[in-house]
């Protein structure tokens, strides 16, 4: 597969795994959106990225060109989950549901 | 609803496999290994009143690395690169970026740190705190002349931004300052523009410490790396012999990368005989041997000449499993000639002579740090497979000659020197800007 031409969103990009992952495609020289709650983390990844010839982008602006021109977007990667705390889970369903509503649904709200 | 826990889990662990390179410390040690900088603030208050220490992959070999009386913070996940200009060569990272990855990022732009030690598996924290040297420092100095800023965050003064200018204070006490002046968060690098990978390396063999001093002398002028490797087992007239190495780099535009992925492992670690004292003087004769048939000029990348053990992984584990002792000491010019002599023919007497030896000459840049090591002189630096009592009178009766001789030893090196030795190698110990929160256990040893 040419990774250059690929699109690649990452929902979770704080995350180890996003990281590791987004340092060997963005070596290839892949375009990517990263995704996260902590903003600060976002750009000290983003920073990682630049440096290894990842292109500087704007997250937005990339993200809107990807949704106009859905067809562009090759690759989401959902990175983030949460564990939970197994006994709670058990006792409690509104808890597990929010726990797989988080895991499960959520990048398809 | 239910309510939830409010305090959140603590970020340590305890672990009993966490060992410096010599492999002679052990013990349990509490360690957390933070993933972003905002959580470096929030580890205190988990350590409650116990001292904390950033550390790296501990290729220090004595026990500057860990802290087993308080806990450790492991900067291994604090890699990231924050800028690199490859116009001018400045690299800003974060202090638990390894120089493997750095060097991969710098090179085919064609740059390469300003000096270099042994090996690429440290960090950026951990070369700043050490301020190493490699063997360029007869024009390039140690590592800490070429840091133009770093990140510390201190328990008293929060995030602080530090370079030569803004406080040179703490800049001096930083630089070789064992990570005790504060957490090295980031660390700002000038690199050095090169023209290839590749070195242009002449092999020289002589046969003794006489010819190894006009070698020295006549190759810095014209060679910008020099080093050599001593037979330790050699004595009486060949007390000294070796292989003289010197090196440029060559202008060809080939940026070939070093390759991680293809060690050799030690997969266990190797019984204590595998080095008595006549392997290893087998070792020696046969090293010596071979590189007299290479004798000559060659082509050579840069990891195989910078990094040469590096292609072993973990050949600290030839030593077994009581481990070793790293001795480096360096001798200050006036004295260097008589002390090495001498300091070789009591290694070479006592039959536990070391698998490696490399004698090198330092030059006269200064060094920055109130406890750098490196100066104008020469340094010498030995392994012994550690084997107790025996192992330390020999050391024991080095450290005699350094003193004698106005020496220091090598904190980084170092598991067991006194605190006379210390505070004779560092008289300036007193003037660190220690952060009250921060400690290792070799500071507990040596300091307090």
């Amino acid at each position: 597969m040419n990774i250059e031409s690929e699109r690649i969103v990452i929902l979770g990009a704080g995350s180890a795994i996003a990281r590791a992952t987004a340092r060997l495609w963005a070596a290839r020289g892949a375009r990517l959106v990263l995704v996260g709650r902590d903003q600060d983390r976002l750009n000290a990844v983003a920073a990682d990225l630049v440096a290894l010839d990842c292109a500087s982008a704007d997250a937005g602006v990339e993200l809107a060109k990807m949704v106009e021109t859905l067809g562009g977007l090759d690759i989401l990667l959902l990175a983030y989950g949460v564990l939970g705390d197994q006994t709670e889970l058990e006792r409690d369903p509104s808890a597990a549901a929010t726990l797989i509503q988080t895991n499960f649904t959520s990048a398809a709200a | 609803m239910t309510a939830k826990a409010a305090s959140a889990p603590s970020p340590f662990v305890e672990r009993s496999d966490l060992v410096s390179w010599g492999r002679v410390s052990r013990g349990v040690q509490r360690v957390a290994r933070p993933g972003f900088r905002d959580e470096l603030s929030g580890l205190p208050s988990h350590a409650g009143d116990e001292s904390l220490l950033a550390i790296g992959p501990r290729r220090s070999y004595g026990d500057s690395c860990l802290n087993r009386a308080g806990a450790v913070v492991d900067m291994s996940g604090l890699d990231r690169f924050i800028a690199f200009d490859a116009a001018t060569g400045v690299l800003r990272a974060e202090a638990g970026a390894s120089l493997s990855e750095i060097l991969r990022l710098v090179v085919p732009k064609g740059w390469f740190p300003p000096t270099t030690p042994g090996t690429r598996f440290v960090t950026l924290g951990g070369v700043v705190a050490n301020d190493v040297h490699g063997k360029n420092h007869h024009g390039a100095g140690s590592l800490g002349r070429h840091v133009r800023a770093f990140g510390l965050l201190r328990s008293d003064r929060g995030a602080l931004t530090v370079t030569p200018e803004s406080d040179p204070a703490l800049f001096a006490s930083t630089i070789g300052g064992l990570g005790l002046t504060g957490v090295i968060e980031w660390v700002e690098l000038q690199l050095v523009k090169i023209g290839g990978a590749h070195l242009d390396v002449e092999i020289v063999p002589y046969d003794n410490l006489d010819d190894f001093w006009s070698l020295a002398d006549e190759s810095a002028r014209s060679f910008e790396h020099t080093v050599a490797w001593l037979d330790c087992a050699a004595g009486g007239a060949g007390t000294g012999r070796g292989i003289f190495s010197r090196a440029n780099w060559i202008d060809d535009g080939a940026y070939d990368l070093h390759d991680d992925k293809s060690w050799k492992r030690i997969p266990l670690e190797a019984p204590g005989f595998a080095l008595n004292r006549f392997t290893v003087g087998a070792f020696n004769k046969l090293y010596h041997r071979v590189n007299s048939a290479k004798a000559g000029t060659h082509r050579q990348h840069y990891a195989p000449f910078f990094y040469p053990l590096d292609a072993v992984h973990d050949w600290n584990r030839l030593y077994g499993r009581r481990g070793m002792l790293q001795y480096q000491c360096v001798i200050p010019r006036e004295n260097q000639r008589d002390a090495i002599a001498e300091m070789l023919r009591v290694i070479a007497a006592s039959g536990q002579a070391s698998f490696l030896a490399v004698l090198k000459t330092f030059g006269d840049l200064p060094s920055l740090g109130v406890l750098s090591f490196p100066r104008p002189g020469a340094t010498l630096a030995l392994d012994f497979p550690f084997r107790g009592e025996t192992t330390l009178n020999l050391l024991a009766r080095l450290d005699a000659m350094v003193r004698e001789a106005n020496g220091a030893l090598y904190p980084a090196k170092d598991g067991r020197m006194s605190r006379e030795m210390f505070r004779r190698s560092f008289p300036r110990w007193e003037q660190l800007l220690k952060d009250p929160a921060l400690n290792s256990d070799f500071w507990t040893r040596v300091a307090q």
